[in-house]
């Protein structure tokens, strides 16, 4: 153990014995700036897309009560569809920030847990065998994404759950659900084009109906996850410190994966299984603000509503007459990210 | 425990009362429209007016409409050579699995015309922003013959539609009075140079090889009958039927595609005995009529596949 | 005197050779006690089963006349504590973080502390000398004080009852002491029941009022220090020679060499049943 490390001059000293937690400011600052990317991502996302629309009449479609076709682009398309990212890419960051805290692991993501196997099989299935059902597709993912996670969590179970068994069970079950998919999919390969774009992921085509299906999911969900900062901070601790100070430690660790896997199956539902979002949003948060869920949740909601609603502008704008699935143009930014942050980050990981 | 069951229920609560569907036709049903239509996703569609501007996501039925004479505005996302060229200068609106409703609204449509496997997701959308979408899927001939039909009475052009259908049964009937000279078995493939599917008698070139008069060695396997219009085949089972001619149906390389799948029949010891080889029987079928729907053009394609199965049946 | 903590008959196995049977013990209140013997003798695992981190397959625990099984897991928290042998060094959070978790088995699911915590939280941090320490990060402090910050959070709790294992391992002898004296100023001024286990057996003898000495899962002596120290009992528990010397009325004992021919004892080789 010995003396404390760094501490090399007085200021460092002084920070050390400030009246405040240091970390405070920046942690306000980040929060602040993420808040402001969103903004942008609105203002920007409204602005572009495939048809130009000038900015003074962007405005006015806003606000006026005419019904022009730009005001319905604007109005009817580009508003729901940012709208819908940004709840997109904040239920998927706090799912994978929440796992990461359950599961003691840096690698867990709403993928591990079930969601995406148990709503992609479900709507493989649906889009394939019964299109005629495919407007209760979203219900479907939902369901398919919980039933999919209980399983695991009910195999995982011996009188308890240890987050290791659980990501074994998860592997295994993921596997096997995998395999019935591509079942699913060799059978009927002339269909599965109808799939695909799902399978990556995207908001192509996304209007005020799919908002109206996620956003009361996602208020739900994050609304209930202020709740859960105080128990995932206290998970942190170790199963047994949890317990000493009171903590129904395999009731929390239950809710707080029902919690994930309820806002990673939201986002899924209608957006499709994109990736990427929950996994290296929270590790990059982490890198900046820390353990602490109080500051790590609400940060890793505004930078994954951002990453997702800009992306997905991007995704929509740049390479015109193409539209490239978010999900897609999300996997090439996020794994080579990802790389560079377990490359240079590793020793940033606080967790275990 | 108590909050415990507070939580379950609300979730409960959440999972049965966001379920409602909240797709639901929002027309009037009181009134009553000039022409009620049933579309190949089961959807009844109420036109008042026949549709001036029309937008197509399907290139076959596009090039119906527009024989009809009705005005396109928007075209799929597709090379612009198999297009007419008064269709190929038309703005495009990306394609049936990713459309471009930006684009499509700002042309002002008065009906969109989908595909009814791929564009069913899109009519939620199609609703909100008060638009018209018609989705029909064309995987037969029979199927063709009356989107022309439906599309006649849609634009309130029944007697051109007719004529085209007369047009199309009058060729279709010349073909199938002269029986072919000896029966001739065919495999269709469909596919890439990683995956060929083997077109089953409910696919569109299943169903146009059939009306010819061709024998679809992939009709006669056992248990076929319960996949859908394409299925995967084993080599085996290939060489086992020995057809006398393979089509490929790609938008591939079409000479990548046929030497893949000949290389992948002589790893079989037995290659050599399927007709097919002997003659050198490896031909393409033209993916605008064959692979899509090819709209009018379906009588071409009659003929198309009808003179290729005579020159084969006449060898020797 | 008044038995706070009563284990009656637990019973824990963990293979076939290595387990505890029948095992029966009581703590008084206000009392500061040593659990010491050799590694494997068990004395974690007794912890573990005070304060039910582990399950016992028999018997049961009663904590201030309760049965523990039947307590809600904050009410537990409420009135015993333990600090478990080795914490987590990486944990990224400040002093006052880590301490203010010691205020959950007084708050419900939902709740934040709020200002009527905050006076427990500024009182264990003043308690343990860490007030100006308070917004330092864990990883910024030394072992000693890290290990005062862990204190303090069991101490936010305001236990009846404070349970540790091995407080002083890993840390130098100045800082021993200072968690020795913390935990004697604890159990003086508030009549803290203190139990321990520790390893340096001249710490165990000068701060506590009662030694019990662990063997193969098995209570062999207990009582006080001067009591309890002498040959036969450096011999039968730790298989060592010693010779024991009293400062005032605290045995020292000087370890001066292993016991080679060893006798068989009555308590060696137990078969688990």
């Amino acid at each position: 153990m010995g003396e404390p490390k760094h501490i090399d001059t007085e200021r460092d000293i002084q920070i050390l014995n400030s009246e405040k937690d240091p970390r405070t400011k920046k942690r306000f600052r980040t929060l602040f700036i993420f808040l402001l990317l969103c903004g942008i991502a609105i203002v920007y996302g409204v602005m572009v897309g495939s048809v130009s629309i000038p900015l003074k009449e962007v405005w006015g479609a806003l606000f006026s009560t005419a019904d022009t076709v730009e005001k319905q682009i604007v109005w009817d398309l580009r508003l729901p569809r940012l709208l819908t990212g940004l709840l997109v890419g904040a239920c998927l960051a706090v799912s994978g920030a929440l796992l990461q805290g359950v599961m003691r692991n840096p690698l867990a993501d709403p993928g591990i847990i079930g969601v995406s196997a148990g709503a992609g099989l479900v709507a493989v299935i649906m889009m394939i065998i019964f299109p005629e059902y495919i407007h209760l597709l979203p219900l479907g993912a939902f369901l398919g994404a919980l039933i999919a996670t209980f399983t695991i969590y009910f195999i995982a179970w011996d009188g308890g759950i240890s987050p290791l068994r659980m990501i074994l069970a998860g592997v295994a079950i993921n596997s096997l659900l995998g395999a019935v998919m591509s079942t699913v999919m060799i059978l009927y390969s002339d269909r599965v084009q109808a799939v695909l774009p799902w399978l990556v992921g995207g908001l192509a085509g996304r209007s005020w109906p799919h908002f109206q299906i996620i956003w009361p999911y996602a208020l739900i969900g994050l609304l209930l996850s202020i709740f859960a900062i105080k128990h995932a901070n206290i998970m942190l601790l170790g199963d047994e410190v949890a317990r000493l100070v009171g903590n129904k430690v395999e009731r929390s660790r239950f809710f707080l994966i029902l919690l994930a896997t309820f806002l990673a199956g939201a986002a899924v539902s209608v957006a499709g299984l994109i990736g990427f979002v929950g996994l290296v949003v929270p590790h990059f948060v982490r890198m900046i603000v820390g353990n602490d869920y109080r500051f790590l949740l609400p940060i890793s909601a505004l930078a994954g509503a951002f990453l997702v609603a800009f992306a997905d502008t991007v995704a929509r704008s740049w390479f015109d007459p193409i539209e490239l699935p978010v999900g897609i143009l999300l996997a090439a930014i996020g794994a080579p990210f990802f790389l560079y942050l377990l490359r240079g980050g590793i020793k940033g990981w606080k967790m275990s | 425990m108590r909050t415990n069951s507070i939580i379950i229920l609300l979730f409960l609560l959440l999972i049965t009362g966001c379920s409602k569907s909240s797709v639901s036709m929002k027309e009037n049903k009181d009134h009553t429209a000039r022409v009620i239509m049933t579309d190949h996703a089961n959807r009844e569609i109420m036109f008042d007016d026949p549709p001036l501007r029309i937008v197509s996501l399907v290139q076959g039925d596009m090039e119906i409409v527009h024989s009809l004479g009705a005005e396109i505005v928007g075209r799929p996302t597709v090379s612009s050579e198999v297009l007419p060229k008064e269709l190929a200068d038309i703005e495009e609106v990306g394609t049936a699995h990713e459309a471009d409703f930006e684009k499509i609204v700002s042309l002002k449509p008065d009906l969109i015309i989908g595909h009814a496997g791929l564009n069913m997701k899109d009519a939620s959308t199609a609703e909100a922003l008060g638009l018209k979408l018609f989705l029909t899927n064309s995987n037969s001939y029979e199927t063709i013959i009356e989107v022309i039909s439906m599309y006649g009475k849609i634009l309130d052009r029944e007697n051109e539609a007719n004529e085209m259908i007369a047009e199309i049964e009058e060729k279709k009937s010349t073909i199938q009075t002269k029986p072919l000279n000896k029966k001739v078995k065919a495999l269709i493939v469909y596919g890439t140079t990683d995956l060929f599917l083997a077109a089953l008698p409910t696919s569109l070139s299943g169903n146009l090889l059939e009306i010819v008069g061709g024998e679809n060695i992939a009709s006669n396997l056992p248990g076929i009958d319960s996949y859908p219009d394409y299925a995967q085949l084993s080599m085996e089972r290939v060489i086992e039927a020995n057809p006398d001619v393979i089509y490929f149906i790609t938008h591939g390389d079409p000479d990548a595609v046929k030497e893949k799948f000949k290389l992948e029949l002589k790893s079989n010891p037995a290659w050599n005995k399927v007709n097919a080889f002997k003659h050198d029987n490896f031909n393409f079928l033209p993916y605008e009529l064959f692979g899509t729907s090819p709209g009018p053009k379906v009588a071409d394609s009659l003929s198309y596949l009808r003179e290729s199965l005579e020159s084969i049946a006449t060898e020797k | 005197m008044e038995n706070v903590l009563v284990a009656d008959q637990l019973a824990y196995r963990y293979t076939d050779t290595y387990c505890i049977q029948d095992f029966s013990i009581s703590f008084n209140k206000g009392e500061m006690v040593s659990i010491i013997g050799s590694n494997g003798s068990g004395k974690s695992t007794v912890l573990r089963l005070l304060t039910r981190l582990l399950k016992s397959e028999k018997g049961t625990v009663f904590l201030e006349g309760k049965m523990i099984n039947q307590m809600k897991e904050k009410d537990i928290a409420q009135k015993m504590t333990m600090l478990p042998q080795v914490n987590n060094h990486k944990l990224d959070l400040t002093v006052r973080d880590l301490v203010t978790h010691g205020r959950n088995p007084y708050l419900k699911w939902f709740e934040e502390p709020n200002a009527h915590h905050s006076t427990y939280i500024d009182w264990a941090l003043s308690v343990t000398d860490l007030t100006k320490m308070q917004h330092r990060p864990l990883q910024a402090l030394s072992g000693g004080e890290r290990q005062r910050a862990w204190i303090a959070m069991s101490i936010a709790q305001t236990p009846n009852i404070l349970i540790l294992d091995e407080p002083t391992s890993y840390l130098d002898i100045s800082h021993q002491l200072e968690v020795m004296e913390l935990l004697e100023d604890l159990n003086r001024s508030l009549g803290m029941t203190i139990i321990m286990v520790l390893h340096d057996l001249n710490q165990a003898a000068r701060y506590s009022d009662r030694i019990i000495a662990m063997k193969n899962g098995r209570v062999v002596r207990q009582g006080k220090p001067r009591d309890v120290y002498d040959d036969e009992f450096f011999r039968e528990v730790f298989a060592i020679r010693a010779s024991v010397h009293l400062d005032g009325d605290k045995p020292i004992c000087t370890p001066t060499g292993l016991v080679k021919e060893n006798k068989k004892s009555e308590w060696s080789n137990q078969k688990c049943l």
